[in-house]
């Protein structure tokens, strides 16, 4: 399993690696295939509405409404009907990349289950909501997928073969439609918007909309394609035909060649296999547990930057108990704390010059790495390089590009869970102690391991959020690179001419792309 | 120089992500009948005769009973399974046995099944047995007909005819 992920997160890191040249990291498509996910349904939801308006929910007039939307009024309604398809299909070509990418990266495991857990049944009724969708054009495709569908229904023992034969056989009547019109446009919909909501709320500070310029690259795409091909119909459904060559929407209607093949009790079987598979993955096997983050409640004085940058919600503040002055305290929720330790980096306490002759302590601690132990490394690593010309500092994460390789004379690393730990006053620190330069480094930027750790580390640097790096700090002896796995070489350069520059007293230290 | 390659990459990410999408939605066609095929389907639904035939209580066992539950026959609510033989021009297309359905099997057995065949004339024969207590078919029906491509003939059970129904 690990070299199946090792391989996985290979594949998507060179990939995003092209992506960032061409994309730039902000609008990297494969940092934002959830919210880009979020737009495509909105895209679904308004181009619907604008269909449903001309469309006839009736069996007599459901087809001709959908061809003249398609062929009399095709610079609008025509295009609002591909555009409800393409964007429907272009979800769930982000649905399948946000999970592989998620599964490689080995984000759904340990306390992060639920949010993979809950985005299984999301994935069936997106699946089930499009599916019911090509019911609706009453076209020789409709028939189709509604005469499978039945035989897959009536498989079920409850069903006892009643469905199919409202087609075969039978006739259908308006009523069908307006419970086609039901499912499609309420039922299913509002289902959605449950199960998004709680594929979400175990998370924190999360990201509905992608950015501007990506959102409307992708929507001009996807209205070039509606007009350069437009989705059409097949045939009007006839219950005296059966159909030679259908073209299937393969995102949506890929189980129906196999109920033909196989049989509706196989089709079952296999689909609720791979239910069943994708809903246990997290506990195949289950993740090591590291220690949660714990609230020091003597040193805790009810801040709230713990629970206000926490990405997973696992940190809120809560009535105190202790009696203090302070009205709220800080609680960790365990089942929902991934101990990437942004809570310590967070917490207004955390400042390396307090307590100096004592082991340092603050409101909230990771009992793995302890901000005393991230000062502890700190004081050594300035140790070791003390009296080297060009004496560097790098801070980084587990999940970034490895920093061992870095370390010579003059240049130490320090490794934490998650950058998003590192309290700024410790760049302060280092300089003020030693240091002729820190590096920052840690994850690609915009896709942070534990989410949003490198970009609440650039806030903090800039000044826009707590805690605030001081303002006697000299910028121009910081050097923030953002690096995952794939780019040690990238940041080895930017380290090296970085270095060059402090040594270089003359000389100009050049200033980095993410700083500039 | 920089700039105008990220938005080539970009113009050329945008059109294969396009691309990708469009050749999904329809494409490959699938071929769920070759064009020179047409199908043929059974369906309908049908109560079977009962299993066991009913019994006349004596007059012992109707005294037993009260006087609202004295009813002169005793009936087995369990219906006899139904197996429906198919022939295309002689040969066996299926011969299929569905049982009825429910805890009691006292349910009408839904019947379904199935066939492509080649388009053209068939002579075409149905038989069903719903009754374990009468042996043979009780049911059948045959007819010569002549199928287009891509027709669907659907065969379904006529209650009031005793017959079979071809449409």
């Amino acid at each position: 399993m690990s070299r199946f992920h090792t391989l996985g997160n290979r594949l998507f890191s060179c990939m995003e690696k092209s992506f960032n040249l061409g994309f730039g990291n902000r609008w990297n498509p494969f940092y934002h295939l959830g919210s880009l996910t979020f737009f495509f349904f909105w895209i679904v939801l308004i181009s619907g509405i604008y269909v449903f308006i001309l469309f006839e929910t009736s069996v007599g007039h459901a087809f001709q409404s959908v061809e003249y939307m398609t062929h009399e009024q095709w610079w609008l309604a025509g295009v609002m009907r591909s555009l409800h398809r393409y964007a429907s299909d272009a979800a769930i070509i982000s649905i399948f990349l946000h999970m592989f990418r998620e599964f490689f990266r080995d984000r759904y495991r340990g306390v992060r289950w639920f949010s993979w857990f809950t985005g299984v049944p999301t994935l069936w009724l997106t699946v089930v909501l499009g599916i019911s969708g090509y019911w609706l054009v009453w076209d020789q495709l409709a028939f189709y997928v509604a005469v499978a569908t039945s035989e897959l229904v009536d498989w079920l023992p409850i069903a006892q073969g009643s469905m199919v034969l409202n087609f075969i056989g039978g006739e259908v009547s308006d009523r069908f439609f307006t419970l086609m019109s039901f499912l499609h446009l309420l039922a299913f919909p509002v289902g959605m918007v449950f199960l998004l909501w709680i594929h979400v709320s175990r998370i924190s500070h999360v990201d509905f909309v992608p950015p501007f310029g990506l959102a409307m690259g992708t929507l001009a795409a996807l209205t070039v394609l509606s007009l350069i091909a437009p989705a059409v119909s097949h045939g009007p459904a006839d219950p005296g035909l059966a159909p030679t060559t259908l073209h299937l929407d393969w995102f949506y209607l890929n189980i129906y060649p196999l109920i033909d093949t196989l049989g509706p009790g196989w089709a079952w079987g296999l689909s609720l296999s791979v239910t069943a598979l994708l809903l246990v993955l997290p506990w195949l096997p289950p993740q090591r547990p590291e220690p949660v983050a714990e609230v020091n409640l003597e040193a805790c004085n009810g801040c709230g930057g713990c629970a206000r940058d926490c990405p997973f919600g696992a940190a809120s503040m809560q009535p105190r108990t202790d009696g203090k002055g302070v009205l709220l305290q800080s609680v960790v929720d365990p089942a929902l704390c991934t101990a990437c330790g942004i809570c310590v980096g967070a917490c207004g306490a955390s400042n390396p010059y307090r307590q100096a002759r004592s082991d340092l302590t603050i409101g909230i601690h990771l009992p793995r790495f302890t901000v005393d132990e991230l000062r502890r490394q700190t004081d050594r690593a300035l140790e070791t390089m003390a009296g080297h010309p060009g004496r560097i500092l790098i801070y980084g994460c587990d999940h970034g590009a490895g920093l061992e390789p870095f370390r010579e004379p003059g240049v130490e690393p320090i490794t934490l869970p998650c950058t998003g730990m590192l309290p700024p006053s410790f760049l302060d620190y280092a300089l003020t102690q030693g240091a002729e330069g820190v590096v920052v480094t840690g994850c690609r930027s915009g896709d942070c391991h534990f989410r949003i750790g490198n970009r609440l580390t650039d806030e903090r640097l800039a000044g826009l959020r707590d805690p605030k790096l001081f303002t006697r700090t000299d910028r121009s002896r910081i050097l923030v690179h953002w690096a995952g796995a794939g780019d040690r070489q990238r940041l080895g350069q930017q380290i090296r001419r970085f270095r060059a520059g402090l040594e270089d007293p003359n000389g100009s230290v050049p200033v980095p792309e993410e700083q500039a | 120089m920089k700039r105008l390659g990220a938005i080539l990459f970009q113009i050329g990410a945008y059109g294969l992500f396009c691309a990708l999408v469009y050749y999904w939605s329809v494409n490959p066609g699938y071929h769920y009948l070759q064009p020179h095929e047409a199908e043929i389907r059974v369906a309908f639904k049908h109560a079977a005769q009962l299993k066991e035939p009913c019994r006349q209580r004596t007059r012992e066992e109707l005294a037993r009973l009260p006087p609202n539950m004295r009813s002169a026959k005793e009936c087995s609510r369990e219906r006899s399974p139904v197996i429906v033989k198919l022939l295309l021009d002689g040969t066996f297309l299926t011969r299929k046995t569905f049982p009825p359905p429910g805890l009691h099997g006292d349910g009408s057995a839904f019947i379904y099944a199935k066939f492509s065949v080649p388009a053209g004339a068939h002579h075409l024969e149905i038989r069903m047995d719903d009754s374990l207590r009468q042996p043979g078919f009780e049911v059948s029906e045959a007819r010569t007909l002549t199928l287009d491509p891509g027709q669907l003939l659907v065969i379904a059970h006529d209650v009031e005819r005793q017959g079979f129904v071809f449409h």
